[in-house]
């Protein structure tokens, strides 16, 4: 549990201090915090095999890439422009690929890519392991990817991060049925757990994996949560209730976590990351922006990162 | 008046004079779409309305639908780099309902393009170009120099299918429809022109969309710093290649556009006034991804600095 602490508090303080930055005019574009959803790519990484499996992820992958990275330096590197970015500070907030990692911005896309990455897999040993969120889900053409990696049966494993909103539109109010009756029509495999209770989500997650890895076919595992911050930037939440923001901030995973551990160890691993991600911060903000004149040195260089 | 607002009281409009639909991700109040153009309007107009799941390519088909069963309907996509995932209802459907059938679709598909933000490669496009020359299928480029939300109306209310393309750094911006500082306003063959005021150019700078206060602020540092004397041309119609060309009084021009320069508005536009004699060029953005750090962006994205270089390189030719 410290260890899982420790890592989800990373994100939570790397999300917040963004957040301040932002509201101090420092970082430019756009951002998507993860916050109250950290514990999700936190164990969902734990059985990623970075040799061998890709990750897609989403809009939203700030918590992602640092559970699969660990690197907050790189990442923030990114977002402020610099040339220590994981994509030399190119692709921003929301476009970033790293070894096996790769997002983009366009909601869902990925999810969609992911199947056709799996079909590869079935070559080789790894699978791929695809994030997607209630909204993406909407999209026809992660409708039409999640029918041909059914169809074709390839090693997929689905993460949906159900956090109930696709910004501010309540998922129920635009959808019919259910994520399990839709997925569950094609024959997929389908598993539902929820961010609150860590172990079963723990669990489930691990058996997904067990499952994809041994039969080799795709696998849709639904996780319910909720974000405790905007959906971007400037979002202040005004479509939910106080009464849901205050249900969903006693509910948060991380106090779940905090609630295993003494309060000095608690003093000591926050004071520890704080300190840390103000390091990193500070580190980045005086590396070299990037110019366009590397440009064309990042694509020579990019060729040789690719190795899904 | 400015621009977000214009355009948010021809909606108003729109849904009292013809009950128009308004639809799209997140339109609805409180959020009011994701640049707030219709923050509001649900609460006054209930039903008209509506946010959608997030699918772009059906929200589209759903749109265009409606409007072939004669609703006037606002179609709005979240940022103008997803409209690709409208392309094939616009291009294969609406424009075929219209072309082939002969159907009057009431229906404009609003997108904000452009760059300038950060923020990044898939929401800073200006894509507008690949949907010109499709017959059946308008796109039009609202400005800060024509009133966005008349040029709305007029576009809905045409019964033509239309791309109506916004620009994320105008909507905070004060709309400019007369005489202003140094110029002379004049509305001409569906263009705006803006001259300096005594001064007979000899350089027309042509142009669309977002960067037009742009281009009007090229023509002061020309004027101030070159003693060059430009006039700008603003279109707000992108097809109508003829009646951009018919506003140009000078015989050398400058198309300049958003969009990255290859394949572009501006090469066909550039092309159509050479036809007619005149020594034209055409510049834009670089051909390369938007990147998202700042510096990097500002090298890719077209700049004032670049305009005014380009013509004073062809200032002698
Ligand atoms: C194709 C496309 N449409 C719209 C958007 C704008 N957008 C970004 S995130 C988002 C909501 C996504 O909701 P969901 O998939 O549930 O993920 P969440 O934000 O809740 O993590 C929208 C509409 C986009 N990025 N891509
Ligand atoms: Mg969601």
């Amino acid at each position: 549990m410290t260890r899982l602490y420790e890592q989800c508090y990373m994100i939570r303080a790397f999300e917040k201090r963004v957040e301040e930055e932002f509201e101090k005019g420092v970082m430019r574009g756009t951002t998507h915090g993860c916050i109250g959803q950290e514990i999700i790519p936190v164990l969902t990484m734990n059985y990623v095999e970075k040799d061998k499996d890709v990750v897609t992820g989403t809009h939203r992958c700030h918590g992602q890439i640092l559970a699969y990275t660990g690197d907050p330096f790189r990442l923030v590197s990114e977002m402020m422009g610099k040339k220590s970015g994981f994509n030399y500070g190119m692709g921003g907030s929301q476009h970033i690929k790293y070894e096996n990692y790769i997002t983009n911005g366009v909601t869902g896309g990925m999810a969609a890519v992911g199947a056709g990455i799996a079909f590869s897999m079935k070559k080789k040993e790894g699978i791929v392991i695809s994030f997607l969120g209630d909204g993406g889900f909407q999209e026809g053409y992660v409708q039409e990817t999640l029918n041909m990696a059914q169809t074709f049966q390839v090693p997929i494993l689905y993460i949906m991060e159900n956090n109930k909103y696709a910004m501010s539109t309540c998922t129920e109010n635009v959808s019919s049925g259910t994520v399990q009756s839709r997925v569950t029509a094609i024959g997929m495999q389908y598993n539902c757990t929820s961010s609150e209770n860590i172990e079963e989500l723990d669990e489930k997650i691990n058996k997904a994996f067990c499952f994809v890895r041994t039969e080799r076919k795709p696998f849709f595992l639904e996780v319910q949560t909720f974000r405790l911050c905007g959906h971007s930037k400037s979002d202040e939440r005004e479509y939910m209730t106080e009464d849901e923001k205050q249900k969903n901030a006693e509910n948060d995973p991380l106090l779940k976590l905090k609630r295993t551990l003494s309060l000095e160890k608690i003093r000591q691993i926050e004071g520890e990351i704080d300190l840390l991600i103000d390091d990193v911060f500070r580190r980045a903000d005086k590396e070299q922006e990037m110019k366009f004149e590397d440009y064309q040195e990042v694509k020579k260089n990019a060729d040789s990162i690719t190795k899904l | 008046m400015k621009y977000i607002y214009s355009l948010r009281q021809a909606m108003a409009e729109l849904v009292i004079e013809k009950q128009a639909y308004i639809l799209g991700e997140d339109v609805s109040d409180p959020y009011g779409g994701a640049f707030k153009v219709t923050k509001g309007l649900s609460a006054k107009y209930p039903g008209h309305v509506i946010s959608t799941p997030m699918c772009e390519q059906g929200i589209t088909a759903f749109s265009i639908g409606m409007a072939l069963a004669g609703e006037y309907v606002i179609e709005e996509i979240m940022f103008g780099d997803f409209i690709t995932l409208a392309a094939d209802q616009l291009i294969n459907h609406a424009a075929k309902f219209y072309d082939l059938y002969g159907q009057k679709l009431h229906i404009a598909v609003r997108t904000p393009s452009g760059g300038y933000r950060g923020y990044g490669a898939t929401h800073s496009q200006s894509l507008e170009k690949m949907f010109l020359g499709i017959p059946g299928l308008e796109v039009v480029a609202a400005n800060i120099f024509y009133d966005p939300g008349r040029l709305l109306k007029s576009v809905l209310k045409s019964g033509k299918p239309a791309l109506f393309i916004e620009n994320k750094l105008d909507y905070s911006k004060e709309i400019i429809t007369e005489d202003f500082d140094i110029y002379q306003y004049e509305e001409i063959h569906n263009c705006v022109r803006i001259s300096i005021k005594g001064e007979t150019p000899w350089w027309s700078i042509v142009v669309y969309g977002g960067i037009s206060g742009l281009a009007v602020d090229v023509s002061k540092t020309l004027l101030f710093d070159e003693e060059i004397v430009a006039e700008v041309i603003v279109v707000s119609r992108l097809n109508d290649v003829t009646s951009t060309v018919s506003a140009v009084r000078t015989n050398k021009v400058l198309v300049i556009e958003e969009g990255t320069k290859q394949f572009g508005w501006g090469s066909q536009v550039a092309q159509a006034l050479a036809e007619e004699g005149k020594k034209a060029w055409h510049t834009g953005t670089r051909d390369y991804c938007i990147p998202s750090s700042k510096r990097a962006e500002e090298a890719v994205l077209i700049q004032k600095e670049d305009i005014i270089e380009y013509i004073l390189k062809k200032e002698d030719l």
